[in-house]
């Protein structure tokens, strides 16, 4: 079994091609009503890792891996038909996050979205005949992209020209190889998903809105329990206790804790305004 | 190819009545869903606070709600496991922690309510003999997943009453996510995916449809996916979305195992 599954620890990627986790809580103090930045200042004294603005053409660099972020592939879907300006169109050059309304929060789970659409379709495109060879494994992939999928095309569609575009990614840092590292990295992301729309639910000003939200994030919560049963289907690693809490809590995440976790992978520039205290 | 547990009603008598219960589950669901989307392209229901056609029900009324579900489930649980009813390691191992997350759910709520938590209701969870679940462990399976699915449902209906309670908004979401992934898991020991695809229940008519109604819908925020993101399957398009219940739906699923006073 997996060396990278303890249920009663936290389960830690031991291999250095792992997703750096960065130490949220040292952003997330202090920033009320600031700008919080990243990706796109010169100066930033702690980049986030996996971003390198100086060298963003670098991370491409006829990596394969890199190629389809954004794209529709694999089967279970046609020609994307879906709203213009969403994710058919461009990279955009950076994207603003205002925090101070609802299309701000959903701007917010766009990026999320975008980010998990943007993995899994890798994972699909290169990894079923390597890394993900068990027939179910590979439907629970095909299902999760298509989920993030259309996740992400609803966002756009729903908030039509408040929409930020699409964002680039960079996950030259996932061995994509490897069903440990593919499995792990699921995991973060979709737990993070959770906690993320968890934090963001009091964010929302709309009552509608937030009944979306949720509609969304017990799928989220399904996929993190369905990724960690296939880490580990024993000792409750399901709702292992590095995510759930003693009062059976799950977790919720502020934007900026959320944001700096998954900046390792965003090349385009995001900034966040007026995040709430 | 699905798996489909075969359960035996031995009591004809006690299917019917459940299948009555059923039915009266029905004209719940025939009214809607309660929770009206605004039918207007959804940035423009931005600001608006709509969710509910009717009064939102007040906080302590939600909890209280979501009180009398978990009672449901850590009770259903503790039944359970004391009659042994699943196998020992990974099953057990995954309902006992689910029991233990649905216990520390009713101390939560009951420390959050005080003096205005209701008490534990008597509970019969053969439904008036129409199911065995501490002796079957198919049918324990499928009612774990009833209730699973059922509270899933029912903490996202009950969210946008809380809307202007942030922190017992975020910690009802913390919840509402723990019993996701509850739901998943227990759907997986069923053999099943993990997410619901249209109002599919998996398991035998007659025994949690209730529980699906309404998960087959396809429009959100007032947009028909179905049409607008045509170039995903249906099938897709529902799992992505979970649907929510009114309390009052919750009222009557749960209230087929709740032994009146």
């Amino acid at each position: 079994m997996s060396k990278l599954i303890r249920s009663s620890g936290k389960p830690r990627p031991r291999d250095g091609k792992q997703p750096g986790r960065r130490d949220f809580l040292k952003v997330s103090g202090g920033l009320a009503g600031a700008l919080f930045l990243w990706g796109c200042s010169a100066d930033d004294s702690d980049p986030p890792p996996g971003i390198d603005v100086g060298d963003v053409g670098d991370v491409r660099d006829g990596d394969e891996v890199g190629r389809d972020a954004g794209s529709d592939t694999g089967p279970d879907t046609g020609p994307d038909t879906g709203p213009d300006a969403g994710p058919d169109a461009g990279p955009v050059d950076q994207a603003i996050l205002d925090f101070s309304n609802d299309f701000g929060v959903l701007n917010y789970a766009l990026v999320l979205e975008q980010l998990e659409a943007a993995f899994y379709a890798l994972v699909v495109a290169n990894s079923f005949g390597s890394a993900i060879t068990d027939a179910q494994e590979q439907r629970i992939f095909d299902e999760l992209r298509i989920h993030e999928e259309i996740h992400r095309d609803f966002l756009f569609a729903a908030l039509g020209e408040n929409a930020i575009g699409m964002l680039e990614f960079d996950f030259s840092a996932v061995d994509f190889d490897s069903r440990d590292v593919i499995l792990t990295t699921s995991r973060i992301f979709e737990d993070l998903g959770v906690a993320a729309y968890n934090g963001a639910g009091r964010l929302l000003k709309d009552a509608d809105l937030l009944l979306i939200a949720g509609k969304i994030v017990s799928v989220e919560a399904r996929h993190a329990s369905t990724i960690r049963d296939l880490i580990y289907p024993r000792e409750g690693f399901f709702a292992g206790d590095d995510v759930v809490d003693d009062q059976a809590l799950d977790r919720a995440f502020n934007p900026s804790m959320v944001l700096a976790q998954a900046g390792d992978f965003v090349v385009t520039p995001v900034s966040a305004i007026n995040l709430p205290a | 190819m699905k798996k489909q547990p075969s359960i035996a009603f031995d009591d004809a008598e006690a299917q019917e009545t459940l299948i009555s219960r059923r039915d009266a589950l029905r004209d719940f669901s025939a009214t809607g869903l309660g929770i009206a989307l605004a039918a207007v392209p959804l940035a423009l229901g931005l600001f608006s606070r709509k969710a509910f056609a009717g009064p939102m029900p007040s906080v302590t009324e939600v909890l209280n709600f979501a009180l009398t579900l978990e009672y449901l489930e850590a009770e259903f649980y503790r039944l359970g496991l004391e009659a042994a009813v699943m196998p020992v390691g990974r099953d057990r191992e995954i309902f006992q922690l689910v029991f233990e997350h649905e216990v520390a759910h009713v101390a939560l709520l009951q420390d959050a309510l005080g003096a205005d938590a209701v008490a534990m209701p008597t509970f019969d969870f053969t439904a008036g003999g129409a199911f065995a679940p501490f002796e079957d462990y198919q049918q324990f399976l499928i009612l774990a997943q009833g209730f699973e699915d059922t509270g899933v449902r029912a903490y996202k209906g009950g969210a946008p009453a809380l809307i202007d309670a942030a922190d017992v908004l975020t910690t009802a979401l913390q919840i509402h996510s723990v019993e996701a992934r509850h739901a998943a898991v227990i759907r997986r020991l069923r053999g099943e995916r993990g997410w619901i695809t249209g109002a599919t229940t998996t398991a035998p008519a007659n025994t949690i449809q209730a529980v699906y109604e309404g998960e087959d819908n396809t429009t959100q925020g007032g947009v028909d996916l179905a049409v607008a993101l045509s170039q995903y399957s249906e099938d897709r398009i529902t799992e992505a979305f979970d649907e929510p219940l009114t309390i009052e739906q919750v009222n009557a699923i749960a209230g087929m195992f709740i032994v009146p006073d």
